[in-house]
């Protein structure tokens, strides 16, 4: 009996997948599991560059769709809507991880030897060494450099192989300015390129 | 003689100046594959594909389980927390006098 519900479900359009998992058939998330799980893991490996990283977020965006699963409305496609989930996941966790990263140490004040320092965590969202070889690590580590909104648009329509109109939608900004950004982004993307082959040239 | 000469010459031995060269143009002939922006998206669309881990199903299933079972207790709770006048053993005797 389960297995001819699962046969169903997969044959299902995403949408109506979804649809199953409002009424409350609960082995319709497997599907949604199976179908998005490598997309989430290819698209937000690209903001943690880490992988354990990278699992707990793409768990924790399908936990969400779970608990948030009465709050989608079949006017926006299903990956829209779980890849917004996602991008707004990683960038409280990139925020959360920014904060983090500076420890700072308070000072005794009657200690006059006691003063304050910082210490800068190096090992989260390490770089490769400086000097790639390799242009697939070149092109990675670029991506890092990147500021988070151009990296966003580049990632959804380079990587993932969005639309516009998709990317506009999960990032909730107007076409235009995601046409521009995406076009902003490349060329940054090849002036950081640049600046290593000059760097390793010279 | 700059490596791009020696290089043009293609005369190499292992010495460090045509290692320098030979270096040096596959550099350049790499960089120029990447260099403009429409190489850089085929470029990005190339890039490997990082997949789930071959364990992943395996702890996403168990922590829906977990979100399942929290679930499961919170919709218990709230039901007790909204029906307080009602006891469970008065609602086992009814249940018994119906089913007796």
């Amino acid at each position: 009996m389960e297995r001819l519900v699962v046969n169903k479900l997969h044959n299902m359009s995403d949408e109506d997948v979804m649809e199953q998992l409002q009424n409350g058939v609960v082995q319709a998330f497997d599907v949604i599991v199976h179908r998005f799980k490598d997309r989430l893991h290819n698209f937000l490996y690209r903001y943690t560059h880490n992988h354990e990283d990278c699992e707990d977020l793409v768990q924790e965006t399908f936990l969400r769709v779970y608990r948030s699963r009465h709050s989608y409305q079949r006017i926006a496609k299903l990956s829209t809507w779980i890849y917004t989930i996602a991008l707004n996941l990683a960038k409280s966790m990139y925020k959360k991880k920014q904060r983090m990263s500076l420890i700072s140490i308070h000072a005794d004040e009657s200690d006059p030897d006691d003063r304050e320092f910082q210490i800068t965590d190096s090992t989260i969202l390490q770089d490769e060494a400086l000097h790639q070889k390799n242009s697939v690590k070149e092109l990675e580590k670029a991506l890092m450099e990147l500021n988070d909104d151009f990296r966003e648009v580049i990632v959804l329509r380079d990587i993932q192989q969005l639309t516009y109109e998709e990317i506009a939608e999960i990032t909730g900004t107007a076409m235009g300015t995601v046409k521009s950004r995406i076009n902003r982004a490349r060329i940054q993307l090849q002036e950081i390129i640049g600046d290593y082959v000059h760097s390793e040239t010279f | 003689m700059t490596p791009e000469n020696i290089f043009n010459n293609r005369s190499f031995c292992r010495c460090e100046a045509c290692k320098a060269a030979v270096h040096s143009h596959e550099k350049t002939a790499r960089d120029a594959s990447i260099h403009t922006p429409e190489n850089i998206s085929k470029q990005l669309n190339r890039l490997p594909e990082i997949k789930a881990s071959p364990d992943f199903d395996r702890k996403m299933t168990a922590r829906f389980a977990l979100e399942l079972e929290n679930e499961t207790a919170r919709i218990n709770k709230a039901w007790l927390q909204k029906s307080r006048n009602i006891s469970l053993p008065h609602l086992i005797s009814d249940l018994k006098g119906e089913l007796l």
